[in-house]
């Protein structure tokens, strides 16, 4: 069976803004000069290749878009071992609803029977582009999947059976005809590295869409209004010192507030 | 001019097969705060009925509230639960057509989540998952919170559109005074004409079996993440919780990934909540989805070599440290104690 798979992959950003290093600097910078692939992206990779080496044929297209990164993420990707790569420029960072509709039109463009996603992207943490993207096209969409197989219906048409990972650890293995949306979890198989010849003729399998070919984007529906340092739960004392000082500094603060390691008064 | 109303939603009204819409009380109260200066409207709060249940029983267990019901004809309970909640997306959005709605609110779950983004494109909405608070600007449009830049960051965020889809993280709700609502029982029954998108099949659906009673009695639970770093150092992490009277070993998802903790181990959302005595956090960077499963631990106490990962700010104790190194000088420390030779602070 032939199948054609697609997989969404966004640039992330290293260390956008230093953790918690800038206290004085609410701004999230997206200027960056090093980007990697999000992590839940490396595994929905990792799937659709996976499934490639299962399948008799199968097309494995690494799609990126982004102001930034995408290059590097989409060498990366064919390093791993995507076919092709497409790459799309949009002027800055959107919300969810104008990527996810870039996306469909670029599905339409470029199609394919399995799209994959990640779960979610680990700096906007929203997972929703997947699903609007399977609401844009009116396919069906198994979320938080970590694990999946293609077989053919009672009526000759493909299949998708997958298992998403839910609350508490709950499994669900549920069944949908292709053209369908995947977004992928994380799990136990870690993605491969990739190969370094593969990725020295990326270039051959990099597909650049011309700024005036991209579909055009739908404005922002969402408005930051400011950004700050998130509450802290409980009120942190830091134990200071070399490791043998805090160590000890530990066993203190156990024994006053847990009654811990008392047996031995010193 | 009509008035646009919040509504919530409720998802899974079912627990296994009994009415039970308890669970969403406290996004009912968030809904109530959309309405800070009390114009007089009443939250809506919406859910799929099969026909085997009874309008009156939901009414007893949600009195003085406005429900928005879909009869969902030809199914029944038994049915409802043995079927994906995303083959219901449709019903919803039918249940919700003809209502004036300036915020659906639905819990932040994985198939909250998943309706969330559904809905927001059938509605034309705009969409905030994860939301911990709201407020306004005098008054005016509210302005969702919710935790962005891999967390480290919240952000208020207001919808450009009149109508918006939020998840709201049950969890991390930031918690506030309850409003007075005024009552109102007004119920409305729609019978629903698309039921159930019969795309989706449900093959099976498990719960964690493992035996981790072990977690749940444990006076100390010593979870491992990433910084680990390698399954060898694990023996060594063994040894630190022997130290502790009462431990159990668990792990971040992170870990539980790599394979150095079993899955059934793992801590969070979608692992195992534990609220032990004292949760020691190693090498773990303190994701919301982790934090989720052993928030209610009476002490925490982590240990990591980045001052500024976010577990610090959620922690009793916190010891910038190198995982391995704090360790080594631990059980060196500990061993002499227990000789009764070295000096106690
Ligand atoms: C739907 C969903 C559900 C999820 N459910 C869960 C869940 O149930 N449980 C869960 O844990 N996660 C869950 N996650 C994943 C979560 O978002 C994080 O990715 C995960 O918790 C990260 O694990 P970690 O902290 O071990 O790894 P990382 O985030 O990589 O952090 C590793 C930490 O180790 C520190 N470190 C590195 N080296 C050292 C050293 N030598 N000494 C000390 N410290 C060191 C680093 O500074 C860093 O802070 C879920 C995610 C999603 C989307
Ligand atoms: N700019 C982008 N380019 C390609 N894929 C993206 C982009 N943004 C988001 N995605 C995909 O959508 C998933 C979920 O992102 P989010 O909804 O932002 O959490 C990511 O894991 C990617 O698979």
């Amino acid at each position: 069976m032939r199948i054609r798979m697609n997989v969404c992959l966004k640039p992330i950003a290293e260390n956008p803004c230093g953790g918690w290093r800038s206290i004085k600097d609410f701004e999230i910078r997206n200027e960056s000069d090093r980007f990697r692939m999000n992590l839940y992206d490396a595994h929905a990779l990792e799937a659709a290749l996976q499934l490639k080496s299962r399948l008799s044929e199968a097309f494995v297209q690494a799609i990126g878009l982004g102001p930034f990164g995408t290059e590097t993420v989409l060498k990366r990707a064919v390093g791993m071992g995507a076919d092709r790569a497409v790459q799309g420029t949009v002027p800055e960072p959107l919300d969810a609803l104008s990527i996810a509709g870039a996306l469909a039109e670029l599905v339409r463009r470029y199609p394919c029977d399995l799209l994959f996603f990640g779960y979610m992207a680990e700096d906007s943490q929203q997972a929703l582009t997947g699903p609007m993207t399977a609401a844009l096209l009116d396919w069906p969409c198994l979320s938080a999947v970590v694990s999946e197989r293609v077989l053919q219906g009672e009526d000759g048409r493909l299949r998708v059976c997958a298992t998403r990972e839910l609350e508490a650890g709950v499994l669900e293995t549920v069944e949908c005809p292709l053209p369908a949306v995947l977004t992928i979890q994380t799990r136990a198989v870690q993605p491969r590295y990739p190969v370094l010849s593969k990725m020295l003729r990326s270039k051959d399998a990099l597909l650049q869409i011309d700024a005036r070919n991209m579909p055009p984007l739908s404005e922002s529906v969402l408005k930051t209004v400011d950004i700050q340092l998130p509450q802290a739960s409980r009120s942190t004392i830091r134990l200071e010192g070399t490791p043998e000082e805090q160590a000890l500094a530990l066993v203190d603060w156990l024994r006053i507030h847990h009654q811990l390691f008392m047996e031995v008064s010193g | 001019m009509s008035v646009r109303t919040p509504v919530v939603l409720l998802p899974r009204i079912l627990d296994r097969h009994t009415v039970s819409p308890s669970a969403y009380q406290p996004l009912l109260q968030f809904a109530a705060r959309l309405n800070p200066d009390g114009n007089g409207i009443c939250p809506v709060v919406a859910a799929l009925l099969p026909e085997d249940i009874p309008i009156d029983s939901v009414r007893r267990l949600l009195p003085g509230i406005r429900l928005r019901l879909g009869g969902l004809d030809l199914m029944s309970r038994d049915e409802m639960v043995n079927i994906p909640a995303f083959s219901l997306a449709s019903a919803w959005e039918e249940l919700l057509a003809d209502i004036e709605t300036m915020c659906c609110l639905l819990p932040h779950t994985i198939d909250g989540v998943q309706l969330a983004a559904y809905l927001s494109v059938r509605m034309k909405a705009a969409c905030i998952p994860g939301v911990v608070d709201v407020d306004s600007l005098d008054g005016g449009k509210p302005l969702f919170h919710r935790l962005v830049d891999h967390g480290n960051r919240v952000a208020r965020i207001a919808a450009q559109t009149e109508n918006v889809v939020v998840t709201v993280d049950r969890g991390r709700l930031t918690m506030q005074e309850n409003l007075p609502s005024i009552p109102d029982d007004t119920v409305e029954v729609k019978r629903l004409s698309w039921t159930i998108d019969r795309r989706y099949r449900l093959r099976d659906r498990s719960t964690p079996s493992a035996d981790t009673r072990d977690l749940d009695r444990a006076r100390v639970v010593v979870a491992v993440g990433r910084g680990l770093g390698k399954a060898e150092n694990l023996s060594q992490v063994e040894a630190f919780a022997a130290t502790f009277p009462g431990s159990a070993v668990a792990g971040s998802r992170g870990a539980c990934d790599a394979g150095w903790i079993p899955p059934e181990r793992q801590i969070g959302v979608t692992g195992k909540s534990v609220s032990p005595e004292v949760y020691v956090a190693l090498g773990i960077s303190g994701a919301p989805q982790h934090l989720a499963g052993m928030q209610s631990s009476r002490s925490v106490v982590s240990i990591n070599i980045d001052p500024h990962a976010p577990i610090f700010a959620h922690s009793d104790v916190g010891i910038v440290a190198d995982m391995g190194a704090f360790i080594a000088a631990w059980i060196d420390r500990i061993s002499s104690i227990q000789k009764g030779k070295a000096p106690c602070l």
